[in-house]
């Protein structure tokens, strides 16, 4: 008798998933690139009753050009459409190709330090399902004011990232679904992204994290400057700031919007085995200023010489 | 030996290691073993009100539960392996396997369960029910000493487990005298040797012979055995231990802990293999270092140290069997370190509290001393606006000075200034200096920052004291040569080692030579692997058989070839007479016609082709003399170190850019592999300086529970370490051989605390390990204040 026993699915159709998703009484887990669950079995952290494998599901491979009805929420229309088993070594094996939109992707999934190993078989999508307010994803999700699609036995529905990280390990998706794919709509031209994150050592989950998108016109006048905050609060939040750049950079005003955001009350910094409150909300404000600076350099190097 | 520094041979067995084709204790489980697993403790401190393990005793698959009080019946106590003396104690402290109606750290085993599997096993001890009525933790030191704190252990009348002084001069009085006095702090926080193998243990009653035989990962077999023949109260003979190839020691494998007895007893109960096995949350419930230092020292205008007071703390946590509450003395018997201090004090307390308990590690006390050694002179280069250099340099035992002895200490033979001469080289101090005082950024500040440390290596685990070991060399009918040696390697080689020294002797090449170790029923009684030597003692041993062995083959061949023995020379396993090549006889052919003619041909020599010879190094002394002074460790290897790192004044983040060592272990017998452990101590202390802690929350629970949370340096975190090394033999080892593999540690954590500190422009401020971002940016507003108060006089 195996007290951990679990029964196992591997479906091949959206269709099988949704069917083996649907039964609500059964603790059912969701099996992307599995590098957070198969551990967790491994360890009986996790005693689910059933594990839905998406491995075998192909129409959850690869990346696709979005037509600009699909996303509706970006000018230029298109945009990218990540399906939920698009694992960092894909996005990586874009660089040069349609990079331009993952460009926040591709700086992220090259700092992901598991190794080869983890980059192979992690998934963007598992990770924006797992939500774990450390990981270096759902800030970058939030950011790039990602779609993520939800799929269940009621069929599609979307959720912008946004309102979809909800807490730590808490998300909008209902039990029954699984994250099917995101949609990363199209950046406007002048766009350039910054990503940041600070831990102590490389086996440490990031501590703090910041991704920034500056939009600089063709004029080399700022158009949007915005600076999303993940890993020190539970669930990322994104920051508006004026556009207006300083010479050197990041003008006043925005550091002073900065300090404003990072002093809001309604941010719960947390705590937890690695650091605490009062050091992530202490960093913040140099995280997101030094992801703002990192975007503005990319500007120069990467939009401009390109 | 005057031919035999260093000599390149790879490392026996090393490619079945980097191919994962060892085979590790748990590695080779019988296919019809039962599961043990243990209940363990959710209170840090707490009385037992009752154990109910009915729901246990009925799952299905389910062998045997035990509780503290029934196991109490079946298994005898375990001893400590502090001495009595120390704990000033009638006997031993002693412990129940399992405790009877207390618990005293989170995690600790109260009950067990043996099942037919794993997941069987671990379910039903999911079902024993503990009801606990909770105690406070007593997590500091402080709070363990307090007057009303309840004292841990029943032989005992405080938490204080022993302490005692080590001095010599008068302090108190040269620093009352001195021109500049200093202050100082050094917390190290709570850290352990956690090496990749956890521990594992396989019991087995053998019916044939009516015996237990137990395959452990353990670093002392022969010590482990004579335990369980205590506690299980069998005749040591009926207990055959094997310890498979080690996944790492480090200390953290001494025996004292109860689960491996457990799993023994098991296997004794049932008549049934049983199967334990560590898991890493578990191995991390284990400590070994936590030290609260206060120290005033005492100086000239010339930074040369005129006294030293030094008052610690170790806090040992639970206290279990295992002699790891030893390095707290160990610690202190190591000051003053490598520096020329005439007056000096130590006081010294080791503290029981409701963390884990200790096990060895690494360095086992001493690099604690060298951490505040280091900072005593970063304090004095910082009083005088010296070059932190130049305190060392002032305050070195010169090479003339050796041998060189303290209370506790002879310190045998160094080159300290050469060994900082080249290290500065090496490391470009000069530039590394430059580039810190010419702070760029206002985000990073870059800092140097040098660290030393003596390592006194070699004790014996019986030690106080016995640092003897016994090798037999035994020759074969083909001409190969098996050695069976008490001492075993955990994982570093000294295998390796001693198949050189005997290869040498035998003019063999050391594909010939098998070297066995880590069987008590094959091997001379030994120590294991314990204080860096193994090749000191168990290699010398078997150095000197050999040579034996050598005479015998030689006084053989001289028959066969009709030659005296002083004509026959022996190279690449051939006996030939000097000067006449064609007259020669190959090792094999020799052995074979030795054992078929035997002793018809007239002169050949009697002797069995097998040797044994016991080995131990000279300087050690047990009893004090008649000044009080005693003399733990034979050999005395040393490293300085340097550190460059970079730090981020907006997120504490320490980034460590370059890193430099020379060491000097005396004669070396593979720079391969010596070199190996001299980087595995710096990445320990590297380690130790920056992310390495057992942390614990405010009810005892420890928060550490894999490599995520308890976090090892990984290689993008260390930069290339440059090496160089120096050699002055030990004058009290036949071979000029010291300890390796321990130094480094230490010296390597100081020298990253210096360099933060130059970073941050505050060599004076208290050094607390691991600098972690959050305390680096306490540092950071320190150094705020700092200027503040300078720029506001």
């Amino acid at each position: 008798m195996n007290h951990y026993r679990y029964d196992y699915v591997a479906p091949e159709t959206l269709e099988q998933v949704a069917g083996a998703m649907a039964n609500t009484s059964r603790h059912t887990i969701v099996i992307g690139g599995g590098t957070m669950v198969v551990p967790q079995l491994t360890f009986r952290t996790l005693t689910p009753d059933l594990a839905v494998d998406l491995s075998g599901v192909a129409a959850l491979r690869g990346i696709e050009p979005l037509s600009g009805s699909e996303t509706g929420s970006n000018s230029e229309g298109a945009g990218l459409r990540l399906g939920a088993l698009v694992t960092y070594s894909d996005v990586l094996s874009l660089v040069g190709q349609q990079a331009a939109d993952l460009d926040l992707f591709v700086q992220l999934a090259s700092g992901v330090t598991g190794g080869p190993q983890i980059r192979n078989q992690g998934t963007l999508c598992g990770s924006v399902a797992f939500a774990n307010p450390s990981s270096d994803v759902p800030t970058a999700m939030v950011q790039a004011d990602a779609v993520i699609r939800l799929y269940g036995i009621a069929g599609e529905r979307t959720v912008a990232a946004a309102d979809f990280f909800v807490g730590p390990f808490q998300t909008a998706r209902e039990l029954t679904e699984i994250v099917r794919g995101v949609d990363i709509p199209s950046a406007p031209t002048g766009a350039s992204w910054g990503y940041v994150k600070v831990k102590p050592a490389e086996s440490s989950w990031p501590i703090c994290t910041a991704a920034a998108c500056v939009v600089i016109d063709e004029s080399g006048v700022a158009q949007e400057c915005s600076v999303t905050l993940g890993a020190g609060i539970g669930a990322p939040r994104k920051l508006v700031l004026s556009p207006h750049l300083a010479q050197r950079g990041v003008s006043e005003r925005q550091v002073a919007q900065i300090e404003e955001f990072v002093a809001d009350s309604a941010h719960t910094w947390f705590d937890d085995e690695l650091s605490n409150a009062r050091y992530r909300r202490r960093i913040a404000p140099a995280v997101m200023l030094r992801a703002i600076e990192k975007a503005i350099e990319r500007n120069r190097s990467v939009v401009r010489a390109g | 030996m005057s031919e035999s520094t260093p000599r390149p041979v790879r490392r026996i067995g090393g490619a079945r290691y980097v191919r994962g084709e060892m085979k590790y204790t748990d590695d080779a489980v019988p296919p019809n073993a039962l599961q043990l697993v243990f209940v363990r403790s959710t209170q840090a401190h707490a009385r037992i009100v009752s154990i109910d393990t009915s729901g246990a005793e009925s799952v299905p698959g389910v062998r045997r539960v035990l509780t503290g009080t029934q196991t109490a019946d079946l298994i005898g106590e375990m001893d400590s392996a502090v001495p009595a003396a120390l704990t000033a104690t009638p006997r031993p402290l002693s412990f129940p396997c399992l405790p009877i109606d207390y618990v005293r750290y989170w995690g600790e085993p109260v009950a067990l369960v043996v099942a037919d599997t794993e997941d069987v096993a671990r379910y039903a001890a999911e079902q024993v029910e503990v009801i606990y009525d909770t105690l406070t933790p007593l997590l500091t030191t402080a709070e363990a000493v307090a007057p009303d704190a309840r004292v841990q252990h029943p032989q005992l009348e405080s938490n204080v487990v022993m302490s005692g002084a080590v001095s010599d001069g008068d302090a108190e009085e040269a620093i009352a005298a001195a021109s500049h006095v200093r202050t100082g702090r050094v917390h190290m926080g709570r850290s352990s040797a956690l090496p990749l193998e956890p521990r594992a243990c396989i019991a087995d009653w053998n019916r044939d012979e009516g015996r237990l035989l137990l395959r452990v990962s353990s670093q002392l077999p022969h010590a482990f055995r004579a335990d369980l023949s205590a506690m299980l109260g069998l005749p040591e003979s009926d207990i055959h231990v094997l310890t498979p190839p080690l996944g790492g020691g480090f200390g953290f494998k001494f025996p004292g802990l109860p689960e491996e007895p457990l799993t023994a007893l098991m296997a004794k109960v049932l008549r049934r293999p049983v199967r334990w096995a560590e898991t890493r949350a578990e191995s991390m419930l284990v400590g070994a270092r936590e030290y609260d230092v206060d120290y005033t020292v005492a100086f000239d205008n010339n930074g040369r140290v005129q006294g030293l007071s030094v008052d610690f703390d170790a806090n040992v946590g639970a206290l279990a069997a295992t002699p790891a509450a030893l390095m707290s003395i160990v610690a202190a018997h190591a000051f003053p370190g490598g520096y020329d201090v005439s007056n000096f004090t130590v006081r010294w307390r080791a503290v029981t509290t409701n963390k884990g308990p200790w096990n060895g590690a690494r360095g086992f006390g001493k690099e604690m001393s060298a951490v505040v050694l280091e900072a005593v002179m970063d304090d004095i280069a910082g009083e005088l606006g010296l070059e932190p250099t130049a305190v060392r340099l002032a305050n070195f035992l010169q090479s003339a000075q050796f041998p060189h002895r303290t209370p506790t200490m002879t310190v045998d033979s160094g080159d300290y200034k050469s060994a900082l001469e080249l290290v500065l080289k090496l490391a470009d101090y000069d530039e590394l200096k430059s580039e810190a005082q010419s702070q760029p950024g206002a985000r990073v500040r870059k800092g140097v920052g040098v660290g030393f440390e003596l390592t006194p290596e070699g004790q014996d685990p019986a030690a106080w004291i016995r640092a003897h070991e016994t090798s037999t060399v035994r020759i074969d009918t083909s001409g190969h040569v098996t050695v069976l040696t008490g001492v075993t390697s955990p994982g570093t080689g000294s295998e390796t080692g001693i198949a050189q020294l005997v290869a040498e002797q035998l003019g063999l090449s050391v594909d010939r030579i098998r070297v066995v170790q880590g069987d008590t029923d094959r091997t001379p009684y030994g120590s294991g692997s314990f204080s860096s030597r193994a090749v000191i003692a168990g290699g010398t041993a078997a150095w000197l058989a050999a040579g034996e062995m050598r005479q015998h083959l030689i006084g053989v061949a001289a028959v066969l070839l009709g030659a005296e023995p002083e004509q026959i020379v022996v190279a690449d396993g051939w006996f030939s007479v000097r000067d006449e090549p064609e007259r020669t006889v190959p090792i094999a052919a020799l052995m074979k016609t030795w054992r078929t003619v035997g002793n018809a041909l007239p002169g050949l020599p009697q002797d069995e082709m097998e040797v044994t010879r016991t080995y131990g190094p000279e300087n050690i002394q047990a009893l004090p003399d008649g000044e009080g002074r005693v003399q733990l460790y034979p050999t005395y290897a040393y490293s300085v170190h340097v550190a460059g790192v970079e730090v981020d004044i907006e997120t504490g983040v320490v980034c460590l850019t370059s890193l430099a060592a020379v060491h000097d272990c005396g004669v070396v017998i593979n720079e391969d592999l010596v070199t190996a452990q001299l980087h595995g101590a710096v990445a320990m202390g590297v380690g130790n300086a920056l992310t390495e802690e057992e942390r614990y929350d405010a009810e005892g629970r420890p928060l550490a529970s894999s490599f995520k949370t308890y976090m090892f340096p990984r290689n993008k975190d260390i930069p290339r370490i440059r090496t160089g090394s120096l050699v002055s033999p030990s004058p009290y080892t036949i071979l000029g051989t010291k300890g390796a593999g321990e130094s480094g540690v230490g010296g390597a954590a100081a020298a990253i605390a210096s360099a933060v500190k130059d970073a941050l422009g505050i060599p004076q401020a208290p050094t607390s390990l691991p600098l972690t971002p959050e305390s680096v940016l306490d540092l950071v507003d320190a150094a705020k204040n700092e200027a503040k108060k300078v720029a506001a006089p």
